[in-house]
């Protein structure tokens, strides 16, 4: 079986990769939106909050805005690429055989 | 069978009979010991074994509990993927080597004594050294001093906590400790301990040393040292609020440097630092979903992280470089390896259906049902840090980035199936997670967690999709770079420059000056004049009471052969005169 060739026609593809991308995206906001509007309401009828994770509590006010892991997971990412490569560039970058 | 069987044993005697094994049955001899070990603790029974009385000291080599046993269960095991990923190897000395480290591990695993864990730790230590040094490349060996130089500090904080801890308390036992009556003997035994976890900001050798060890050292390094030491805080310090404290400022640096950082092996020593920092926060919270969720993370890390060190020092192996800005494209070469990293990088990941999914979420749980929701944030940050970097990052410039030009070929079979056994297991311990919560020490609160729900499924995807969004958005600030990067390496590779200067500028201008001064006034003044007062002292003292004796008894002869002239009337006369002589003596004293 040869691995490469679905993974050529992705990259040669990308343009769908990307609409399946942002379909995903999408599907899991659209997911998150109905549990935050359907799924506690019917677990707090049935009584499921006894179960032990972390999701089915509520620990912080945040948890119960609806997409907000994506909004907290899209940010984390652009503060962690543009902190760390400003830190590094400015501060903390060397050449390779710096110590030698 | 109650019988318990120490499993270091076979390591630590297999290590020795290594170089006797006949060629043809090496291979053999080096899978068959790890797979006895696993026998041996899969059937091994809880107790104490193997102690004994040693100079007032109570010495225990086999505490078998559920803790030890989980940790013992993920050693033996992952020492097999490791050996099989390194079988080809003909070099006996890094079998020695890897082997003298397994057991160094599980005879720490099963101490239940302090002189037997400093024993077996700084065994560890040594036969690790050995794995960086056995690269034999120049950076290797500055490296490995730089690794042992370090072992040995933490190795001297463990032995003189031990020492106190033994003054104060009048014993060695190794068991739970407890802040409130923690004191300097404690802390520094946490400290030796913290050092091997690499808990900030004790753990920059980690990722100075890691990147130069051999292919299948590193494999063997990123499984046991760190683990180990996770083991040893769940075993004494349990509950210790600084552990929850850095093993989350851990999380976080490990991933801020593996961002930015261009070699593939150094950005996973920076995602051990993280992921143990989920481990150490674990311990540090206490109570059983979080220590749960600290040995779940452990055994899960395990093989996963020696899946992506497989997988890059794969890469490492065929194409001889490990780092991103020469790699790219390797997917057409190299298939089967970058589908088992990628099971590694989303295993890390928390990808639901693997591994750190079912592990990460019981430590994030802990902290939050410890009341500790803002360490429960950074250990999110830092989820988002971790899919970045070793599940976005890393795969994409070395697998799927511009073609790079190299053409390698697939690592040798016996790689390809310790990869492949180590990523079926993360992908059946993400689908059947009781498989792991069953061997945890908490065993019915561990049964009572459910990682799968709705809502965890989709604050999972939400982090995970939208962390992949924002890498593609920012794709081009995320090019490699051939750099490195400062870290607190920083300081300890300047105080060891600074102390070699100081020796060569400082310490070697005293000696000379010292030299000088003892050459010209020493030597030439000082020894010399008390040499001339001996030489003079010699000849007239020494020399002068034993010629004068010799002249004075040779006066003597002569004078007294003059007495002897042979008349018996002058012997008689002399003999009456001696008697007047004497009488006469007699008579006025």
């Amino acid at each position: 079986m040869n691995f490469a060739e679905p993974i050529q026609y992705l990259r040669d593809n990308l343009k769908k990769v990307k609409i399946a991308m942002w379909i995903c995206i999408a599907g899991s906001l659209v997911f998150d939106v109905c549990i935050k509007l359907f799924g506690a309401h019917h677990g707090a009828e049935h009584g499921e909050h006894h179960v032990l994770t972390l999701a089915e509590k509520i620990y912080i006010w945040a948890e119960t805005v609806p997409c907000f892991w994506s909004i907290f997971g899209l940010i984390c990412t652009i503060l962690l690429i543009r902190v760390m490569k400003g830190l590094s560039h400015t501060v903390l970058m060397r050449k390779e055989g710096y110590y030698e | 069978m109650n019988n318990f069987i120490h499993p270091a044993i076979f390591f630590i005697f297999g290590a020795l009979l290594i170089p006797l094994i006949p060629k043809k049955f090496k291979k053999i001899f080096l899978l068959g010991l790890p797979l006895i070990a696993f026998y041996c603790v899969l059937t091994m029974k809880t107790g104490v074994y193997g102690a004994y009385n040693y100079l007032d000291f109570n010495i225990v080599f086999g505490r078998v509990d559920r803790l030890s046993i989980v940790f013992a269960h993920v050693f033996t095991l992952m020492s097999f993927i490791g050996v099989l990923f390194g079988i080809h190897v003909e070099d006996d000395s890094q079998h020695i080597a890897s082997y003298f480290y397994v057991g160094g591990s599980l005879g720490v695993v099963f101490a239940g004594d302090y002189l037997t864990v400093f024993i077996f730790w700084e065994m560890m230590a040594l036969a690790s050294t050995f794995l960086i040094w056995f690269r034999r490349e120049p950076a290797s060996l500055k490296a490995g001093q730089r690794y042992l130089l370090m072992h040995i500090f933490g190795g001297l904080l463990l032995l003189g906590g031990i020492f106190l801890h033994y003054q104060n308390t009048g014993t060695i036992a190794f068991v739970q400790l407890f802040p409130e009556n923690a004191g300097i003997a404690e802390y520094l035994i946490l400290a030796g301990f913290a050092l091997n976890a690499a808990v900030f900001p004790l753990h920059a050798w980690l990722p100075d040393a890691y990147p130069e060890a051999t292919v299948t050292g590193a494999v063997f390094m990123c499984a046991f040292t760190t683990k180990t030491a996770v083991y040893v805080l769940a075993r004494g310090f349990q509950g210790f609020e600084v552990l929850a404290i850095m093993g989350t400022v851990m999380t976080i640096y490990g991933v801020c440097y593996a961002t930015i950082e261009n070699d593939m092996r150094r950005i996973l020593s920076y995602h051990i630092i993280s992921q143990v920092g989920y481990m150490v926060a674990g311990v540090g919270i206490g109570g059983a979903l979080a220590i749960n969720g600290a040995c779940a993370h452990a055994y899960a890390h395990i093989l996963y992280k020696a899946l992506l060190f497989m997988g890059a020092g794969s890469v490492l192996m065929m194409t001889g470089t490990s780092k991103l800005n020469e790699l790219g494209g390797l997917y057409k070469y190299m298939p089967l390896t970058m589908i088992f990293y990628i099971i590694g990088g989303i295993s890390i990941s928390g990808f639901p259906f693997f591994s750190g999914f079912v592990s990460k979420s019981m430590v994030i749980a802990g902290a939050a049902e410890g009341g500790h929701q803002y360490l429960m944030m950074l250990m999110l940050l830092a989820a988002v840090g971790t899919f970045l970097s070793v599940g976005l990052k890393l795969p994409y410039f070395a697998f799927f980035g511009k073609d790079c030009g190299i053409k390698p070929k697939e690592p040798p079979k016996n790689m390809l199936w310790a990869m492949g056994i180590a990523a079926f297991l993360c992908f059946i311990i993400g689908v059947y997670p009781k498989a792991l919560y069953v061997l945890l020490p908490y065993k019915e609160a561990a049964l009572e967690f459910h990682p799968y729900n709705m809502a965890h499924m989709s604050e999972t995807l939400q982090i995970l999709l939208c962390t992949g969004l924002g890498f593609f958005l920012l794709l081009k600030r995320l090019q490699p770079e051939d750099k490195i990067n400062l870290d607190f390496d920083w300081f300890y590779r300047n105080i060891l420059n600074g102390f070699i200067w100081f020796d060569q500028n400082i310490i070697q201008k005293i000696d000379s000056v010292w030299g000088n001064v003892w050459k010209n006034v020493g030597i030439k003044v000082l020894m010399m004049s008390i040499a001339r007062f001996f030489a003079w002292f010699d000849r007239w003292a020494i020399d002068g009471v034993v010629d004068n004796v010799a002249y004075g008894t040779r006066w003597i002869g002569d004078k007294a052969r003059k007495i002897q002239t042979g008349n018996l009337q002058n012997y008689l006369a002399l003999a009456i005169l001696m008697i007047f002589v004497i009488v006469g003596v007699h008579w006025f004293l």
